[in-house]
């Protein structure tokens, strides 16, 4: 996630969303579900690529999935 | 040299999570390639997912790459420098990014309008051309797997064989102007990844956002070749080592007639058909060269003597046949045909060999023979290593002096100018105060919108209920559509009144409507209405920046207000009414409704 959104891997808190970090953009969030999909081999849903903006929500996500 | 080179027999494919960072990291670095780049990409849809992949292969090549992307579907007005800002004056390499739907919504329709498409696209190539310098890359468009027609009895006329037609057009165009364009083959690149691995349905319905990883990284090939030729960093030579790669088995031992290299059975057929594109490349110019361990007696006994032998001692440029080192004799042929080891590529069997090379000269691209055999023939092709542009320097040259010429007469295409533009999309407004119905999109887009955004003031759909119920405050909807299609609900602006002042609380627009005066008759038609109603004398707006709104930091000052002071991070700005700057052009119909869907109490 941090390399994707361009920031310190500590900066990335357990909370983390578009509130927290200034660069998670709709753009970098493109980026960021198409890594972790590459990541995981997983595919998400048309409505989980638009909702999934915080941490604990791409966590759940990823846990429904795998 | 960044990580391993793409499009090598089967990379180590890096995933977007090690390349954005590597990309990343290459941009910081301090020492950056002597040869740059400068790319903008001018599109009609999402596509700035490519900028890793394409940033990440200019640098393995080399070329420090810039890349600047026009606005969402703002094609003519970026390339009239209207819009767009950021974008690169005089970029080495314009990429008009065009998919069909935009222009053409009903293009899956038995009697879309294929004829007028093939026009406006002759239109826009011409514009391209008069605006720029570069090397402009079009693409072709690509075809539905599944025709609404049917595809048993295909019907006339059909949809799809206009697509084909339409594609037969654009590389006739670039074919006719080489200097001047190169076609990106979207077609051909469907064709070659398959359209699972090349179209996200997803993100396109969601996001405009059609590619998938494999298409984008194919498409940013198709734009490196473009720069890599424009750069001088096309490849000038081919050296092949003989024995395991010019044909299977090794002479010395087998002789010419145990040798493996056939023009019908396999597996001499891979060594046959991979020697048709050497003899291809010589034919194109690249100076193909032997650099083999062998006596040289019996290579020749093959290249005169084998009947399925395509590679003849005329296709030579020279050759290095001999018990020494490869490193040491490919650089004594670069010393013999006076050219730098950064054009050279060498084609070798040998691991051992190829990591040798690669150690001594790592100028040199070195290509090994893959052991699947049958996937060897497109060796030489697949990255367009030896790809050139359809002209030489001096082609270059004299079209500029002949564009410098045009560009004086003003050349804007068959557009006349800018408005000439915008008053041929027949754009029309429907503005009016927020109706009930509206209520959750007006409130999406101030917590979405982002970039055409005065204040980035969230709201509720709760609190714009409440604004649109409040004697002191309006809240006001922009829908446009043009002769393209309806853009639907896309503006919102919100004005408190304070005494005998109105103060814009928030205005923000999609940026997919930007470019085209829509802000500003908005803005006019708003503020029109409210004078009426209110009296208003004073208006008064504010602008607080944002990472993503620097674009509009001008905004007020354009519509004659003065700067006033600050309230915490906002920016503050008043004008009189009788001051202010008035929107009067008519490039746009305006339905104005003026009623309010509240009773204000």
């Amino acid at each position: 996630m941090a390399a994707v959104l361009g920031v310190a891997a500590d900066e990335i808190g357990a909370e983390a969303s578009p509130a927290t970090i200034e660069s998670w953009d709709s753009l970098k969030h493109m980026n960021l579900i198409l890594a972790l999909e590459e990541e995981f081999g997983i595919e998400f849903s048309d409505d989980q690529v638009v909702e999934l903006t915080s941490l604990p929500e791409i966590r759940q996500a990823i846990a429904g999935l795998v | 040299m960044i990580g391993p080179r793409p499009g090598e027999e089967d990379p180590l494919r890096d995933s977007l999570a090690d390349v954005i960072p590597r990309v990343a990291a290459a941009e910081a670095a301090e020492d950056q390639p002597a040869a740059e780049a400068r790319i903008s990409i001018l599109r009609n849809f999402t596509i700035e997912q490519i900028e890793p992949y394409l940033k990440d292969r200019l640098y393995v090549e080399g070329i420090r790459p810039l890349v600047a992307f026009g606005g969402y579907d703002t094609i003519v007005q970026d390339l009239m420098e209207a819009a767009a800002p950021a974008l690169d004056p005089e970029p080495d390499i314009l990429a008009l990014s065009l998919m069909l739907e935009p222009m053409e919504p009903d293009w899956r329709d038995p009697d879309w309008d294929a004829r007028g498409l093939r026009d406006r696209l002759r239109e826009l190539f011409d514009l391209a051309a008069s605006r720029t310098r570069g090397v402009i890359v079009l693409n072709t468009f690509l075809p539905p797997a599944h025709p609404l027609e049917g595809s048993l009895a295909p019907q006339a006329p059909s949809p799809c064989a206009e697509i084909l037609e339409t594609n037969r057009l654009v590389r006739e165009i670039a074919a006719g102007r080489p200097e001047r364009f190169v076609v990106a083959d979207w077609e051909r690149l469907l064709r070659a990844i398959g359209e699972r691995e090349s179209l996200d349905w997803r993100y396109w319905y969601v996001s405009r956002a059609p590619f998938r990883r494999a298409f984008l990284e194919a498409y940013a090939l198709e734009i490196v070749k473009a720069a890599r030729a424009l750069k001088g960093k096309s490849k000038k030579c081919l050296v092949l080592d003989c024995d395991n790669t010019l044909w299977g088995g090794v002479v010395g031992e087998e002789g010419v007639e145990g040798i493996r290299l056939d023009r019908n059975e396999y597996p001499g057929k891979a060594y046959f058909d991979f020697q048709r594109s050497v003899v291809w490349l010589a034919r194109r110019g690249v100076l193909v060269c032997l650099c083999s361990k062998n006596n040289e007696d019996d290579v020749w006994e093959v290249l005169d003597g084998h009947p399925d032998c395509l590679v003849k001692r005329s296709h030579l440029a020279a050759w290095r046949v001999n018990w020494e080192d490869k490193a040491s004799n490919l650089a004594a042929l670069a010393q013999e045909l006076n050219l730098g080891l950064d054009s050279f590529v060498f084609v070798e069997d040998d691991s051992a060999q190829c990591e040798l090379v690669r150690q001594k000269l790592p100028e040199v691209r070195v290509l090994q023979v893959p052991e699947k055999l049958y996937t060897y023939p497109d060796l030489l092709l697949r990255e367009g290593l030896f790809d050139t542009l359809g002209s030489t320097d001096e082609d270059r040259n004299r079209t500029r002096l002949y564009q410098a010429d045009a560009k004086r007469k003003s050349v804007r295409g068959s557009f006349g100018d800018l408005d000439g533009y915008l008053r041929s999309l027949k754009m029309e407004a429907h503005i009016h105060p927020v109706r009930p119905g509206e209520v959750a999109r007006v409130a999406q887009l101030t917590q979405k919108t982002n970039q055409f955004n005065l204040t980035t003031r969230r709201y509720t759909e709760a609190q714009i209920q409440e604004m649109a119920s409040s004697p002191d405050a309006s809240v006001w909807t922009l829908a446009a559509k043009d002769t393209f299609g309806d853009m639907g609900l896309t503006g919102v602006m919100i004005v408190r009144r304070q005494g005998d002042a109105g103060v814009v609380d928030s205005l923000l627009l999609s940026c997919r409507i930007l470019g085209r005066d829509l802000e500003l008759a908005f803005v006019e038609a708003v503020l029109a209405s409210l004078q009426q109603r209110w009296g208003a004398r004073q208006w008064e707006a504010a602008y607080i920046l944002t990472a993503k709104n620097a674009q509009v930091a001008d905004f007020w000052p354009k519509l004659g207000f003065a700067e006033t002071g600050r309230q915490q991070e906002a920016r503050v700005f008043a004008v009189a009414e009788r001051d202010r700057a008035r929107y009067m052009k008519d490039l746009i119909t305006i339905h104005l409704d003026e009623e309010e869907s509240w009773t204000k109490e």
